[in-house]
């Protein structure tokens, strides 16, 4: 995915958990105001439904942030197939229970920037997406 | 009874004795045949052996006659005979010494003079002069041969030892002796005369005994009783020497073939009247207690005098009875035993399992507790924080004109309804997002504000729309955009981010409300009744909490389905039901992996509680099943397919008193589990 024709830029969350997406996305929304839009998804499904919207509105996808254990493709499937069809977006794992050999093959397979453990801190996220975009 | 019990022991004893007789009778026979082949060896053996003598006399003899070859021929003759000649001396008929052999060293000189050597002969009391003669010196265990020629006189001193180890080893080990008598019988020598009986051997008797000239082995006794021994003698006729071989157990078999049949005669007598009497005894037995039964039966005609017999046939049979009963007592104690220790055992386990579920029981109550302590005060906090914000928005509601106050009760409107289970995502977030930001735009536009400073209407919409707005849009859109167009639009967007305070403090208390069931859940895997004993228990409800506690687990591509026909009660441990079915369920999760099925189904069967677990994972092979309770890593239990070790699942399955089995096939494998319902919860229970 290039630079959206629109000039907007965003970041998708993908959790399972309301909860989550909601807290996460007011933290984003907080840090960055408007300069990236956050979409949110429950699920893989859902959240290549987004990607494709964005891909079709012209708005550059730079951060996909995915939980690990979710409902259907787990987030390590999902972020994998993720870099497989868009090499250049940036990608993280956020989970609170994943075993080490599915944290190996993400980070070899998918080249994620960063495995965040549940509850995870704010700025620590912000910083790992201010690196990635600014790269 | 009796009489069959004598005639078969007779019969057996025949039958032995008949077989002994024959064995005896085969062994004979070929004994007799070893003899026979042991008496040719002999034979020709003492012949060569006692043909050498011979020939040396006769040359010794000749000798005489030439003199100036005495040496050489004499040297000749000892060398031949050198293994059993000692010595050999040829005396001249004045006396004098011709020749005095050891065979390697024949010499002829002053060492011997004819005259001692005379006296030294005829003061032997076993040496006589004769046309032939032999004698034996005790002393040295010499054996003499003698030959009276014309004046002189050759004597020739065999080594009997020699002769005697060369005889052994030509006969083996029954030859003992060597008697040699000459043809007038008048001599016989043996080598150890201590152990034959002088008057046995004597020679007379011998004579009588060659004079037979059809026999050629005699047999003479030495010693008696336990020391007798036989000897057996074999004339070798063609030079009149006897050899002497003891063959001792030739005549034991003898002596035990004439025995035998004395010994079976004696044998059958002795059974057979032992039989008799056992039957005279039984009869008189078989009598005496069908008249102590008739006197029982009939007491008035009794004689009051009850034999021996029946008295210690009673005395037997109440023995008999009170052994039994011991016996039967003894029986029973030892199944009360048994019982009691297989009741020991199991009691022993459960009190294991209590206390390890109790200290996990602990550690899980500290948890909770230690969880819930900052989960109350985050909700508490929420609430407060929550408050707060509503009051915000209750003084914007109040204090701005009416164009704010619609606006502030439109954002509490929003917030009263805000549920964060139901916040919209993905597409129709984006879509609603764009819906509210088109109708912000316009009533913006239409209100004069369309390009405000304060605010982006991109950004407002999508914060109006993750607080919740999914009902009256276009009316909440109009009174927002009212206000934010008013004097305080300022405080307008106050009252936005108040609304989004009041919204995050929701979102907090799900996350709280989440947390607290999760620990409700350990509270109840850990509840002070985990280690004190069994409690009625909703089995749906135990299900339920399990599957909280699991939660996490089942966070995958599985089909997860409870199904209650019925909601029984049983009698157990919370804690010990508790990690039954969690078993259960991670099992199944880890037999279907990342994708499948699981069904849970509760129901009663037979006033049993059931509880089934089906999941869609690979079959577990029938060679495995067998197994699949034993105490190992559980994958190789279940042989391809995934899944736990169920070995301590069976173990507390049968501390609730109940029992687990497993059906599998392909894509379907159930797991039963079958617990006694509560006696008076159970049916009242059921739905």
């Amino acid at each position: 995915m290039g630079t959206g024709t629109d000039g907007s830029k965003a970041i998708l969350l993908v959790d399972d958990e309301a909860i989550i997406v909601l807290a996460l996305s007011r933290e984003l929304r907080a840090a960055f105001g408007g300069e990236y839009r956050i979409e949110t998804a429950l699920n893989a499904e859902e959240a290549f439904e987004v990607i494709s919207d964005l891909e079709r509105e012209g708005c550059e996808l730079v951060v996909v942030i995915s939980d690990w254990l979710m409902p259907g493709m787990r987030g390590d499937d999902f972020l994998i197939a993720v870099r497989q069809t868009y090499p250049a977006i940036a990608l993280i794992m956020v989970t609170g229970q994943a075993d080490e050999k599915a944290v190996e093959r993400v980070v070899r397979e998918a080249k994620v920037l960063a495995c965040i453990r549940k509850p995870w801190r704010g700025s620590e996220i912000i910083e790992l997406i201010r690196s990635a975009t600014k790269a | 009874m009796t009489f069959m019990i004598a005639t078969v022991a007779l019969c057996g004893v025949l039958v032995y004795l008949a077989t002994m007789v024959v064995f005896a009778h085969t062994e004979s026979v070929r004994v007799e045949a070893e003899a026979e082949r042991l008496d040719a060896i002999m034979v020709s053996s003492v012949r060569s052996v006692l043909r050498e003598p011979e020939v040396a006399l006769e040359t010794t003899g000749a000798l005489l006659e030439s003199a100036p070859l005495v040496r050489d021929q004499i040297l000749t003759v000892a060398q031949r005979n050198s293994r059993y000649f000692r010595s050999l001396m040829v005396l001249g008929g004045n006396g004098v010494v011709m020749a005095v052999a050891p065979p390697s060293s024949i010499y002829a000189g002053a060492d011997y003079s004819s005259a001692e050597f005379m006296s030294r002969v005829r003061s032997s009391s076993t040496v006589r002069w004769s046309s032939i003669h032999a004698g034996l010196d005790e002393g040295s265990r010499e054996i003499s041969l003698g030959m009276s020629l014309n004046g002189g006189s050759i004597l020739a001193i065999l080594d009997f030892d020699a002769l005697a180890s060369r005889l052994a080893e030509l006969l083996g080990s029954s030859a003992t002796g060597l008697s040699l008598a000459d043809s007038g019988g008048t001599y016989i020598v043996h080598r150890d005369t201590s152990k034959v009986n002088r008057r046995e051997t004597d020679s007379g008797l011998l004579a009588s005994r060659l004079s037979n000239p059809t026999a050629n082995v005699y047999r003479f006794v030495r010693g008696t009783g336990k020391d007798a021994a036989f000897v057996l003698a074999r004339r070798i006729p063609e030079v009149d020497w006897f050899a002497i071989v003891d063959r001792p157990a030739d005549y034991a078999l003898a002596a035990f073939k004439s025995s035998l049949l004395l010994v079976s005669t004696m044998a059958a007598l002795a059974i057979g009247l032992a039989a008799a009497l056992a039957a005279v005894a039984t009869r008189r037995l078989m009598l005496d207690v069908a008249a102590a039964g008739h006197e029982a039966e009939h007491p008035e005609n009794g004689t009051k005098a009850t034999s021996m017999y029946f008295k210690e046939t009673l005395a037997i049979r109440d023995a008999t009875r009170a052994a039994s009963e011991r016996m039967r007592a003894k029986d029973a104690d030892n199944i009360r035993l048994t019982q009691t220790l297989a009741e020991l055992a199991q009691a022993q386990k459960a009190l294991v399992e209590s206390e390890r579920l109790a200290v996990q029981g602990t550690m899980a109550a500290t948890m909770a507790h230690e969880l819930n302590t900052p989960i109350a005060a985050v909700d508490s906090a929420a609430v407060t924080t929550e408050r707060s914000a509503r009051d915000i928005l209750g003084y914007v509601q109040r204090s701005g004109s009416v164009a704010t106050a619609g606006a502030a009760r439109a954002l509490s409107d929003l917030v009263d309804g805000y549920d964060p289970t139901l916040a919209l995502t993905g597409s129709t977030r984006r879509k609603q997002v764009q819906h509210v930001e088109s109708l912000l735009r316009s009533r913006l536009a239409a209100v004069g504000c369309a390009d405000h400073d304060d605010f982006d209407p991109a950004i407002l919409a999508i914060r109006i729309v993750d607080l919740g707005l999914t009902q009256d849009i276009e009316e909440c859109v109009d009174r927002i955009a009212d206000g934010l167009c008013s004097d305080d639009g300022e405080a307008v967007l106050s009252g936005i981010s108040a609304a989004e305070i009041a919204a995050s403090c929701r979102v907090a208390k799900a996350a709280m409300a989440k947390a607290h069931g999760v620990v409700s859940s350990i509270s109840g895997y850990s509840s002070s009744e985990s280690g004190g004993g069994s409690r009625p228990i909703r089995i749906k409800a135990s299900v339920e909490e399990a599957l909280a506690l699991l939660y996490v687990q089942t966070k995958r591509d599985v089909r997860l389905e409870l199904t209650a026909h019925a909601d029984p009660w049983v009698d157990a441990q919370p804690a010990t039901l508790q990690r039954i079915w969690m078993n259960m369920i991670a099992n199944a999760l880890d037999a279907i992996g990342y994708r499948g099925y699981l069904g849970i189904r509760v129901l009663v069967r037979n006033g049993k509680a059931i509880v089934e677990f089906e999941d869609s994972g690979p079959a577990i092979p029938e060679v495995f099943l067998r197994t699949l309770w034993q105490q190992d890593s559980g994958v190789r239990l279940q042989g391809e397919r995934g899944g736990i070790n169920l070995a301590p699942v069976k173990e507390l399955v049968g501390l609730a008193k109940g029992e687990i089995s497993c059906e599998s096939a392909p894509g379907r494998t159930i797991f039963t589990i079958s617990l006694p319902e509560h006696v008076k919860l159970g049916v009242a229970g059921s739905t």
